[in-house]
C-alpha cells in the first residue's frame, strides 16, 4: 500500500496586498511518496516557492488540508508546528538563509539543540566535514562562498535526518560548477537518508534527474512526468 | 528552555550590541544622574545624622527671640545636664579705613561649643582667643575688611583685637541666618558693646547636652509640658537643621524628577533601537523558527539579549552614580555647611537600577513580543501587510502594569508624593502629547500632497514613510526640549522676580536697632546728608502667631501661599495712623486718637490663607507674652516697593511700653550711600545698616549658582534627547540606504539628496520644537503661577536660544547621519539587497 509522506488536498492561498487580494494557489491538490524525488518547475510567480512554503509548514494555506506524514498541520499550532518541522522536514533556500551572527557549526548545529538533542556541536562538525567544509566550522556565512554557504544550509536541512527534504532553488544563487557539486551532495544525501526530495527550481537538467516533475501554471498544478 | 535560549542570544549579540550603542548611552544618564543624586543625597543624610548633635551644638537647642530665658527655666535646665548660651545679632564693623561693614555678630559662653570644637588658625585654645576682646572672624572679614590677624576694629561702643581666623565653626549651620561675615566674641565682650540693648534684634540660643544615655525625646516633652506658653522654638538634634534638610531633600527630588525624564526619553530610545535591530533580525527569526524554534523561544531569546544590553547601560550608570560623588564629593562638600559621609549606598544604587530596568522593559516589551508573529513564510517574500501591527491586549495590558509599577516606585520613594505624582502624569501626558503631535506631523506632511519641487516632495514622504524616524524624533527630543524649557522658564522668571524687586525708587538702607531715644538724631543725621531724598522710620518689635482664632497654628487650616507668616518670628509695629503704601481694603483704620483694647491690621491675602475675616483674633507671641487682637481692618500691601510694611499693624496704646526699637528705611543718591552708611556707624554704633544692593547681589549670586547646577542637570535631559534624536535618525537613514543609492545610480547628485535630508529635518525640527517649547512655556507658567505663586514673565530669551539651539541640533544630526548614506558607493549596497 502507498503511504504518500506529502499529501495536499485542494490548497488555495490568497494574500492582501496593497493592490488587493493576489490568489497565489487555486486549488492544488498533490501526493508525494516515501523516498520519491520530485521536481516542481513552472515560470516566475506561478507559485511554486508557495507550494513549497505550505508543504513546509512556513505558510498557512487560505483554505485545503495539508498533511505530513499523517499529521494534519492544521491541527497544530504554531509552536507544535515549529517541533513538527524540526523533526520532519528539512529545508535548502536558494538564499542559503544562515543566520549571520552564528559560525557554520553553529548554524548546523541549531536543529539538533532546538530539538533538544545533545552533541549538537559535535555532530554538526562531523556534517560539516561530510560536505567538505571539515576547515571552516568556525566562519561565519560572510567569510564563505555562496557554495560553501549552501554547503552549510544544505548540512542544516539534513542533520536532524528528517524524512523529508524540501529545497528551493538551491542552486539558483550559484555558478554551474558550484551547483552541480550542490546537488550531487543533495540526491546523495537524500538517497542514503532514504528521504524524500521535493524540488523547486527552473533548472530543466535538475527537474530532470528527479523520477517526478509537476508543473506549476498560474496557480494550479499540472502532473508532468511520474 | 532558558538555558538554550541564552546560547542563541549569545550568539545573535555578536557585534550586535553596537545597534544599541546610543541608546545605552541615554539609559545609562538617567540611571547615572538617579544614581549618583540618591547616593549624594544618602550620604548628606548620613552625615547630618551622625552630625546631628554637633550641628545643633547639643542635644537639643532653644531658641528665642528678643527675649532671654528666664531663671526658673534656666535652673530646669541646668538641672538635666550641661548648658551653653549663644546670641547672634547683626552688628556693624567701623574703626579701619574701610566703610563700616555689616557682621553676623555671635557671642559665646565659655563652654561653647557643648559637641565639636572650634578650628582656628592659629590654632590657639578657643577662652585664649576671646579673652581680652579677642574677635574671631572668618576669610570673608579678612578679605572685605582688609585686615590681618593682630589687627583691631570697633563694633558698638567695643574694641576688638582679631586673634584667629576661623576656619571651622562646628554649629554654624543650625546659627539663625544673618547678614555679613562672621565674628565671633565673648559674651562679656557682648554686653561692653551696648549693642543688646531693649528691643535690640537678638536670637538667643541655648544648647543642652544631656546626661550620658538620656533620650531626648522625652526632655523635651516634659520641658513643653513645664512652660506651656514659653514661645520658643526647640530643636532636636535627630533633626538638627530642618530647613535645611528639606530644602536639600527638594533639591535631591527635584534632580531625580529631571533623571526619571532623561530616562523616559531613554526609554523611547530603548524601544527605538529594539524595533530597529529587531528589523534587522527578522531574516534570522523566520529562520530560527522554519527549523523548529517555537514562538516563546524567540521571544525569550530576545528579551534575554535585550535584557543584556540594557542591564550594561544600567550597569554603566550605576557605577557612574556610585562613584560620582565619591570624585566630585570633595569639591561639593565644600560648598555645604553640613557634612556630607560620601560613600557607596547600595539602597539608591539598586533604587536607580530598578528604574533603569523596569524603564526598559517597559519600552522594549512591545517591540519584543511582535518577534512571536514573524511568520516563517518571510523567509519567501516580504510580507503584503497581513500583520495589524498591533500588539496584543495581554502585552499592552503586561506594558500598563509595568508602566505603573514604575511610576508608583517613582511616587513611593519620593519625599513629596503628590509632586512626584503630578510630575509623573506630565510625563505621561507630554508622552501621549508629542506621541499625537507625531501622527499629526505625518499626517500633515501626506496631506501637504506632492509638490512640484522634487526636493521639498521628497522630503515630505521622508517624514511619513514606514520605518522614518518622525515618532521617535518627536517624542523624544520634544520631551528634553520641553523639560529644558520648562525650568529654563521658572528660572527667568525667578531671576526676574528677584531683579525687578529693586524698583526704581527702591530705599538704598533699610537700619535696624534704633533705640528709641535714637530716634530723631538719626532722622536728623540721615536728612543732613547730602543726597538722602526720604527717611521713614516706624517701631519695631517681632512676635510669633500661635494662634488663629483660638486655633493653634499648628492645627489650623492654612494655604501654602502665606504658610510662611506661621513659620518663624514676625515683624509687627503698631501705628495711629495708616501705613503709606499700604491701601484698607476691607473695615475701616482705628481713630488716631483709639484707646481700647487692642485691634489689629492685617495683610489681606494673608487673610485669606488663614480662612479669617475681620472680627476673628489672632494670637501673637511679643516677647514672650501672648497678645490676642481682633482684627479691624485688611490692607493690600505692595511688597515690590521694598518699603517698610508688616504683615501685622497694631493699633496703639499697648506696645509702646514694651521693650522696642525703630527700623528706618533711608532712600539714597548711589554716592550718598557710603557716606551715609560710615555717618549713622559712627554716631550709631549699635545700629545696623542693610544695603538693599548688597543684599539682592548676594540673593542673586546664590540664585546664580542654584541656577547653573539646575540648569546643567534640565539639561542632561536635552542630551538624553539628542543622543535618542541622532539613533533614531541613524536607524531611519540605514532603512533608506537603498533608496539614496538607486537615486543615485538614476543619476540624482549628492546635492541633491542633502537638499532633501536637510529639508526633512528643517521640517522635523522646527514643528517638534515649536510644540515642545510651548509645552515647557506652559509647564514654566504653571509651576510659576501655582507653586511658586509669582507673577509670570514671557522668557522670550531663553526661549529664543533654546529654540534656536534646538534647530541647529536636528539639523546637525540630521545631517551627519545622512551622510552615511550619501557616501557609499552603490555596488555593494545593491548587491547585499
Amino acid at each position: 500500500m502507498i503511504d504518500p509522506i506529502v499529501r495536499l488536498s485542494d490548497i488555495t492561498l490568497s494574500l492582501r496586498s496593497a493592490a488587493g487580494l493576489v490568489n497565489i494557489l487555486r486549488g492544488v491538490s498533490l501526493e508525494v511518496n516515501r523516498g520519491q524525488h520530485m521536481a516542481v518547475v513552472g515560470p516566475s510567480g506561478s507559485g511554486k516557492s508557495s507550494l513549497l512554503a505550505i508543504t513546509a509548514g512556513l505558510e498557512r494555506p487560505s483554505s485545503g488540508r495539508v498533511e505530513i506524514a499523517g499529521q494534519d498541520l492544521a491541527a497544530l499550532n504554531e509552536d507544535t508546528l515549529a517541533q513538527f518541522r524540526g523533526r520532519y522536514v528539512g529545508i535548502v533556500f536558494q538564499s542559503f538563509h544562515l543566520v549571520p551572527t552564528m559560525t557554520a557549526q553553529e548554524n548546523v548545529a541549531l536543529p539538533l539543540e532546538l530539538a533538544g538533542e545533545g552533541g549538537a556541536l559535535e555532530r554538526a562538525a562531523e556534517a560539516l566535514a561530510t560536505v567538505g567544509l571539515g576547515a571552516r566550522i568556525g566562519h561565519l556565512p560572510t567569510e564563505l562562498s555562496g557554495g560553501e554557504q549552501q554547503r552549510v544550509a544544505l548540512a542544516r536541512a539534513l542533520i536532524a535526518r528528517p524524512p523529508l527534504l524540501l529545497a528551493d532553488e538551491p542552486t539558483g544563487n550559484l555558478d554551474g560548477a558550484t551547483g552541480e557539486g550542490i546537488v550531487e551532495m543533495m540526491f546523495g544525501a537524500a538517497e542514503e537518508a532514504g528521504a524524500t526530495l521535493v524540488l523547486v527550481t527552473h533548472n530543466d537538467e535538475l527537474a530532470q534527474r528527479c523520477a517526478r516533475t509537476v508543473v506549476m501554471e498560474d496557480g494550479n498544478l499540472r502532473d508532468g512526468t511520474s | 528552555m532558558t538555558g538554550l535560549a541564552w546560547t542563541l542570544a549569545r550568539r545573535d549579540l555578536r557585534g550586535g550590541w553596537k545597534s544599541f550603542r546610543l541608546a545605552l548611552v541615554g539609559l545609562a544618564l538617567g540611571v547615572a544622574t538617579i544614581a549618583g543624586v540618591g547616593s549624594f543625597g544618602a550620604g548628606l543624610v548620613e552625615g547630618l545624622r551622625e552630625n546631628g548633635r554637633v550641628i545643633l551644638g547639643g542635644d537639643m537647642a532653644l531658641q528665642t527671640t528678643m527675649i532671654e530665658l528666664t531663671g526658673e527655666q534656666q535652673a530646669w535646665l541646668n538641672e538635666r545636664g550641661a548648658v551653653s548660651r549663644t546670641r547672634d545679632l547683626n552688628a556693624m564693623v567701623t574703626g579701619t579705613d574701610n566703610p563700616a561693614l555689616l557682621v553676623s555678630l555671635r557671642a559665646v559662653d565659655e563652654v561653647w561649643p557643648l559637641y565639636g570644637a572650634a578650628e582656628l588658625d592659629p590654632p590657639i585654645a578657643l577662652d585664649e582667643g576671646l579673652t581680652a576682646n579677642g574677635a574671631l572672624v572668618d576669610r570673608g572679614f579678612l578679605e572685605r575688611m582688609g585686615l590681618e590677624i593682630g589687627d583691631s576694629f570697633m563694633m558698638g561702643e567695643g574694641t576688638f583685637r582679631i586673634t584667629a581666623e576661623i576656619l571651622n565653626e562646628p554649629d554654624r549651620a543650625s546659627a539663625p541666618f544673618q547678614l555679613g561675615p562672621r565674628v565671633i566674641i565673648s559674651e562679656e565682650a557682648l554686653e561692653a558693646t551696648g549693642l543688646a540693648g531693649p528691643g535690640s534684634l537678638v536670637r538667643h540660643l541655648t544648647r543642652l547636652r544631656l546626661v550620658q544615655g538620656e533620650a531626648v525625646g522625652p526632655v523635651i516633652a516634659d520641658l513643653r509640658e513645664a512652660f506651656v506658653d514659653a514661645g520658643w522654638r526647640i530643636r532636636n538634634h535627630e533633626d538638627a537643621n530642618p530647613q535645611l534638610r528639606r530644602f536639600l531633600e527638594r533639591l535631591r527630588m527635584f534632580i531625580t524628577l529631571v533623571g526619571l525624564a532623561a530616562l523616559l526619553i531613554g526609554g523611547i530610545g530603548i524601544a527605538s533601537a529594539v524595533s530597529t535591530y529587531l528589523d534587522k533580525k527578522t531574516g534570522t527569526v523566520a529562520i530560527l523558527k522554519s527549523l523548529g524554534a517555537s514562538s516563546r523561544l524567540i521571544f525569550t531569546t530576545y528579551l534575554l539579549e535585550v535584557a543584556a544590553m540594557a542591564g550594561l547601560g544600567v550597569a554603566a550608570g550605576v557605577i557612574a552614580g556610585g562613584i560620582l560623588p565619591l570624585l566630585v564629593g570633595e569639591v561639593v562638600r565644600s560648598a555645604l555647611p553640613v557634612p556630607v559621609d560620601v560613600g557607596l549606598y547600595p539602597a539608591p544604587l539598586l533604587l536607580a537600577a530598578a528604574y533603569g530596568l523596569l524603564t526598559a522593559v517597559v519600552f522594549a516589551l512591545l517591540p519584543l513580543a511582535r518577534t512571536r508573529d514573524i511568520p516563517p513564510a518571510a523567509l519567501f517574500r516580504e510580507r503584503t501587510g497581513e500583520s495589524s501591527g498591533r500588539s496584543r491586549l495581554s502585552d499592552r495590558i503586561l506594558v500598563a502594569v509595568l508602566a505603573a509599577a514604575l511610576a508608583g516606585l517613582a511616587v513611593a520613594a519620593s519625599d513629596d508624593h503628590v509632586l512626584a505624582a503630578v510630575f509623573i502624569a506630565g510625563a505621561a501626558l507630554a508622552l501621549l502629547l508629542f506621541r499625537l503631535a507625531a501622527v499629526a506631523i505625518m499626517a500633515g506632511a501626506r496631506l501637504a500632497g506632492r509638490p512640484r519641487w522634487l526636493s521639498l516632495r521628497m522630503a515630505l514622504a521622508g517624514l511619513y514613510r514606514p520605518g522614518a524616524a518622525t515618532p521617535a524624533v518627536t517624542v523624544a527630543f520634544g520631551i528634553g526640549l520641553t523639560v529644558l524649557t520648562a525650568v529654563a522658564g521658572v528660572q527667568a522668571n525667578l531671576r526676574h522676580e528677584i531683579g525687578q524687586a529693586l524698583p526704581q525708587d527702591a530705599p538704598a538702607f533699610f537700619f535696624i536697632d534704633i533705640q528709641p531715644d535714637q530716634i530723631d538724631p538719626f532722622r536728623l543725621l540721615a536728612q543732613e546728608t547730602t543726597g538722602v531724598h526720604d527717611v521713614q522710620s516706624v517701631p519695631s518689635l517681632r512676635g510669633r502667631i500661635t494662634a488663629i482664632n483660638g486655633v493653634p497654628v499648628n492645627e489650623a487650616v492654612i494655604t501654602p501661599d502665606v504658610r510662611w507668616v506661621v513659620e518663624g518670628d514676625r515683624g509687627a509695629t503698631y501705628s495711629a495712623l495708616p501705613p503709606e503704601g499700604s491701601e484698607i481694603t476691607q473695615g475701616a483704620w482705628w481713630p488716631p486718637d483709639y484707646a481700647g483694647p487692642p485691634l489689629i491690621s492685617l495683610d489681606e491675602e494673608v487673610t485669606a490663607g488663614f480662612g479669617v475675616t475681620i472680627g476673628d483674633t489672632l494670637t501673637v507671641n511679643l516677647l514672650g507674652r501672648e497678645i490676642t487682637a481682633k482684627i479691624a481692618n485688611l490692607r493690600q500691601i505692595d511688597w515690590t516697593t521694598m518699603g517698610i510694611n508688616f504683615v501685622l499693624v497694631y493699633s496703639p496704646g499697648m506696645l509702646e511700653a514694651a521693650p522696642h526699637t525703630h527700623i528706618a528705611t533711608v532712600y539714597a543718591d548711589r554716592e550718598a550711600e557710603t557716606p551715609l552708611r560710615t555717618a549713622v556707624a559712627q554716631q550709631f554704633p549699635n545700629v545696623s545698616a542693610i544695603g538693599v544692593r548688597d543684599v539682592l547681589s548676594d540673593v542673586l549670586a546664590i540664585l546664580g549658582r542654584i541656577d547653573a547646577a539646575i540648569g546643567g542637570i534640565a539639561a542632561l535631559a536635552l542630551v538624553a534627547g539628542v543622543v535618542v534624536l541622532a539613533e533614531s535618525v541613524a536607524a531611519a537613514q540605514r532603512r533608506r540606504l537603498y533608496d539614496a543609492v538607486i537615486m543615485k545610480v538614476l543619476g540624482a547628485t549628492r546635492g541633491l539628496l542633502a537638499r532633501v535630508f536637510t529639508l526633512e529635518h528643517l521640517i522635523l525640527g522646527l514643528s517638534t520644537s515649536v510644540l515642545a517649547l510651548s509645552a515647557g512655556t506652559a509647564a514654566a507658567w504653571a509651576i510659576v503661577r501655582f507653586v511658586l505663586y509669582t507673577s509670570w514673565t514671557m522668557p522670550w530669551l531663553p526661549i529664543l536660544a533654546i529654540g534656536a539651539v534646538a534647530l541647529t541640533v536636528s539639523l546637525t544630526a540630521g545631517l551627519v547621519a545622512s551622510w552615511r548614506a550619501l557616501s557609499p558607493p552603490a555596488a555593494p549596497v545593491l548587491r547585499s539587497e
